[in-house]
């Protein structure tokens, strides 16, 4: 019995991981219509901010983690400032964008190990472990799932209920009619980002506590919280989180059968078989392109 | 007017400019001494990935094997330049790497690669193109049929696989689960420990294997504490051995685990903290000697660190290297020639030479963390 609690308790913890990079991923295209590979590294980054306030200048944890969130907000609001607005300017196509996203992945990627270095680094924190129903889990695992929840209701008030919200889903819809009733969609874009880029931090803070850090953690999380997105919906914040964590259970639960070199490649099935057969994911509505 | 004026005066500004190092230039070769001609090597090993952790102190010994070598010319007449690539040991990367090696920067050797995968992937580049590789801690057995131009001052696995199993043996461990990373070395490594583990009659209960870059082990765990085993063997590199260990403690799998070379790192220490205490790794031996202190205290003096796992081997290999070129014509097939007839080298790695498939044979020695640090450790 206990295995089995185990193993559905691996795939939420894993789940819970990859809706926390999914959430913030999805949000920014389901609004900016475009895939923000970049957000990989914007987690990486504040994973070492975190590091560095926390650690290497040693400042009070919460202040820490205060600094980290406003500095994860501040990048990824650089990036669209300086790179994605002046090719939207040129009305640069989806792909354009996506490269650059991936350009900007890769940058952030050599700069994170130019400064900080190859070296596995961590955060130490008091981690207790708890026993729950046979299974265990640590205090940070508890954490990243309650955390991951609490961002699903956020963030689904965010859309659904906010001024701020209903202006973001106005300019996801169409950005033109949104402009005659006055919503700015440059500054929407802004305050995308900065809450997406949020959302990296958060992300970061806490998968480097528990995963430790190094200069490229965010490429394989990103990979997987895009295809936990498009299980649940590319366009759907609470659908991308529901993606993911199905992504983590099918993941953890069929190496308990399958052997375990397998992981990778169940997740990319999962993926092949959504794109496929149904690409707007589970909670998606299907578009019908004009 | 005025703009003319502006005009003439910036066009005298870039003549200017332009000329002054043209003068410089040509006054240089004059203040020089006798030209040296060049020879240029490739160092090839993972600056970024898991491995990044031995991969860079390395780079470390090697920068300073070649400034050792240039200052006191080692290679009479020539300047030994050596051009350092990243494969992440990532076969993909590496033959890129070595392509380029092979092609543009024509290197007369390549020191490396760090990982067994990388040195078997770029082997058949190597050996088309005649190009010597000689690896510092590339393990596998199968980089023996490599090929002519393949050489390694490690022993290959088949020693480690040997000194592993019959160490757990020695503990009276009975049962025994694997786990590792999903790569050449790897994969070869446990090979040889289960089959001699067999030998022996440790039954291996449990094989869990992961992708590179992994950071989620809980479920291989789970499935591996299942088995009950006595012991666990783990093949891992630095970074993921780190968060292996971690997840082993936090499961509350409370388990003897003996280690590989590549978990021979301070990073593993580092990253997994207590979790880390009492894990026993096998590690071709490094003897001490007058070569390994002169070693030792140079890699401090550079890096202000202890040398780590791999350094002093690729430092020799570098001056392995460099003494063959200067007692041949500096073609890699000559080097290659020399190598196989050498006879006994004694380096910072101990007292070695290449027997006909550019193999070497070395002892094991057995380390273990304690008290947050890396202890010899002598098996009673």
């Amino acid at each position: 019995m206990s295995i089995a609690t185990q193993l559905i308790l691996n795939g939420i913890i894993a789940g819970a991981i990859y809706a926390l990079v999914a959430s913030g991923f999805s949000l920014i295209y389901s609004v900016t219509k475009f895939m923000h590979f970049a957000h990989g590294a914007v987690l990486a980054l504040g994973a070492y901010l975190m590091y560095t306030f926390a650690v290497g200048i040693g400042l009070n944890f919460w202040l820490a983690i205060l600094l980290t969130l406003i500095c994860s907000s501040f990048a990824g609001v650089l990036m669209d400032w300086l790179v994605y607005r002046p090719l939207r300017k040129r009305k640069a196509s989806g792909a354009v964008l996506l490269i650059a996203s991936i350009a900007l992945m890769i940058l952030v990627n050599s700069l994170i190990l130019a400064f900080w270095g190859a070296d596995v680094k961590t955060v130490p924190v008091r981690n207790p472990v708890f026993d729950v129903l046979g299974a265990r889990v640590t205090l940070i695992q508890v954490i990243i799932i309650i955390v991951s929840v609490v961002l699903l209701l956020a963030l689904w008030f965010l859309m659904k209920r906010t001024k701020l919200g209903k202006a973001m889903r106005a300019v996801a819809d169409n950005k033109d009619v949104a402009m005659t009733v006055g919503i700015n969609p440059e500054r929407i874009y802004t305050y995308t980002f900065a809450i997406g880029s949020f959302l990296a931090g958060v992300a970061g803070i806490l998968i480097g506590i528990e995963q430790n850090l190094y200069p490229i953690m965010g490429l394989s999380l990103i990979i997987k919280g895009f295809t936990g997105a498009v299980i649940g919906s590319l366009a759907s914040v609470p659908g991308s989180v529901l993606g993911s964590l199905i992504l983590g259970l099918v993941e953890n639960i069929g190496i308990w059968w399958l052997p375990s070199g397998y992981k990778d490649a169940i997740a990319f099935v999962l993926l092949f078989i959504f794109l496929l057969f149904r690409p707007s994911g589970l909670l998606g509505v299907k578009v019908r392109e004009a | 007017m005025n703009r003319t004026l502006i005009g003439i005066l910036s066009l005298l500004l870039v003549l200017l400019v332009a000329c002054a190092p043209a003068q410089e230039q040509k006054a240089e070769p004059e203040a020089k001494p006798v030209e040296k001609g060049e020879v240029v090597f490739g160092w090839l090993g993972p600056l970024t990935g898991g491995a990044a952790t031995i991969g860079v102190p390395v780079k470390d010994a090697v920068e300073l094997a070649v400034g050792e070598i240039n200052a006191n010319n080692v290679i009479p007449g020539k300047n030994l330049k050596m051009i350092y690539e990243d494969d992440s040991c990532d076969p993909k990367k590496s033959t890129t790497s070595t392509q380029k090696f092979v092609d543009v920067d024509k290197v007369t050797a390549i020191v490396g690669g760090l990982c067994s995968g990388t040195v078997l992937a770029d082997a058949p580049i190597v050996e088309d193109k005649k190009v010597l590789m000689m690896s510092f801690s590339a393990t596998n057995p199968k980089i023996k049929d490599a090929g002519d131009y393949i050489f390694r001052n490690v022993p290959s696995d088949n020693g480690q696989g040997t000194a592993a199993a019959s160490l757990m043996q020695k503990l009276g461990y009975k049962k025994v689960g694997i786990i590792h990373i999903q790569n050449d070395y790897a994969v070869g490594l446990t090979d040889v420990f289960k089959g001699e583990a067999k030998k022996l009659g440790l039954e291996v209960v449990a094989t869990e294997t992961y992708n590179p870059d992994s950071t989620d082990f809980k479920t291989q765990i789970a499935k591996i504490k299942a088995k009950r085993p006595d012991a666990l063997y783990m093949v891992s590199h630095p970074a993921d051995a780190a968060i292996v260990l971690k997840q082993i403690s936090e499961l509350g799998f409370k388990v003897p685990i003996v280690g590989a070379d590549a978990s021979k790192d301070d990073a593993v220490i580092s990253g997994a903290g207590k979790a880390a205490e009492g894990l026993i790794v096998t590690l071709p031996g490094v003897p001490k000697s007058p070569e390994l202190e002169k070693f030792a205290s140079a890699y401090k003096a550079k890096t202000g660190k202890e040398f780590s796992a791999y350094t002093p081997e690729a430092y020799d290999v570098v001056y392995i290297l460099a003494k063959a070129c200067g007692a041949t014509d500096c073609t890699s097939t000559a080097m290659k020639d020399y190598l196989y007839g050498m006879g006994p080298y004694t380096g910072a790695s101990g007292t070695y030479e290449f027997d006909k498939d550019g193999e070497v044979d070395k002892p094991y020695d057995y380390f273990v963390v304690k008290d947050g640090k890396w202890e010899q450790y002598v098996a009673s």
